[in-house]
């Protein structure tokens, strides 16, 4: 489509390939050692099998967002949602819940290991509408940005991401949670700035 | 006798795409190379360092001066910023070779739109 980005969530197909290859490298150790790798190793090939069943059971969830309209600080915008492929079963009478996150994410380096903290600094619920047309996952998330929080920063070791989750229900299939990160710019939005400023606190300044 | 530098901004809040304008005076700049000044950011906390200078300022080559300078600030930050995890300063700095960061300023840099002062007016409304 002319004018959007899309977004599609493609992580638990990766994951579930990633657990797959690492549950195939424990079977030589499952022989040397037979019973704790086997277990393990057996686990993984087992949630690895699962996850790529979702996936082919629930399709790829994918949010569509207008390219002509960043996301600024205090700012709105409305986005499609859609999940495509998946069974017919997986596309009965869905509900849709969304939320808007943000995290603070750095790395440090220990020895020769690199680490991974990851903060939640913000979560709101979004306002969602379900399309009600048949054998479709779809609908409409208004994302709202909040003026006082920070926008995404992203440095090698120090990033601030901004996320939209949505997650879809559906009657005797598992919840499915698409997960697509969205870049808020350090812009605040025309119509806070129309509104007279932005004013207060600045994002993320000391309490 | 050691080299020495001074700094002053005009104001110590810049919004991102604005400028930080400001003078700097130095002296003592004996090695006959370049003087400058530099805005740049650095992160601290729990994450490993980042740091970047985004901005830099020719001053000359003489041996003590003064002169007013005009630094631009990139139009998508970082912005200046105080997390849990990290926090993110920035400064502007006179460079003096073989006398590093001899004079440094901390300065806020907010949102483009935050608060806008009025031409002329003596501060902002945010930071």
């Amino acid at each position: 489509m002319a004018g959007t980005v899309v977004i599609t969530d493609r992580s638990r197909r990766a994951r579930s390939l990633g657990l797959i290859i690492l549950g195939v490298f424990l079977v030589p150790f499952a022989i040397a050692v037979p019973i704790p790798f086997a277990l393990v190793g057996a686990a993984f090939l087992i949630g690895g099998i699962r996850r790529l069943w979702l996936s082919h059971v629930l399709g790829v969830p994918t949010l569509v967002v207008p390219l002509a309209e960043p996301l600024c600080l205090g700012g709105v915008l409305v986005a499609r949602f859609h999940r495509s492929g998946g069974t017919p079963r997986a596309r009965r009478t869905p509900r849709l819940s969304a939320l808007l996150v943000c995290q603070e994410r750095v790395t440090y380096r220990q020895g020769t290991d690199d680490h991974t903290v990851t903060q939640e600094i913000y979560r709101r619920e979004l306002a969602v509408t379900t399309d009600q047309v048949p054998d479709t996952v779809s609908g409409q998330v208004v994302i709202e940005v909040p003026v006082d929080a920070p926008p995404s920063l992203t440095l090698t070791h120090n990033r601030v991401i901004w996320s939209v989750q949505v997650r879809v229900q559906v009657p005797g299939v598992p919840d499915d949670t698409g997960r697509f990160a969205l870049p808020v710019l350090p812009v605040v939005a025309a119509r806070v700035v129309g509104d007279g400023g932005a004013g207060g606190r600045a994002p993320g300044a000391p309490q | 006798m050691s080299a020495q530098a001074g700094l002053t901004l005009d104001h110590t809040v810049a919004e991102c795409g604005g400028a930080v304008i400001g003078t700097a005076s130095w002296s003592g700049n004996r090695t006959g190379k370049r003087v400058g000044v530099v805005l740049r950011y650095r992160t601290q906390g729990r994450g490993d360092v980042d740091t970047a200078v985004v901005a830099s300022c020719d001053l000359g080559i003489d041996e003590a001066g003064q002169a007013r300078f005009r630094l631009c600030v990139p139009p998508y930050g970082p912005i200046t910023y105080h997390g849990q995890l990290l926090r993110l300063l920035w400064q502007a700095a006179v460079q003096i070779p073989r006398h590093p960061a001899s004079a440094i300023v901390e300065l806020t840099v907010l949102p483009r739109g935050w608060a806008l002062p009025p031409l002329g007016s003596p501060g902002w409304r945010g930071g």
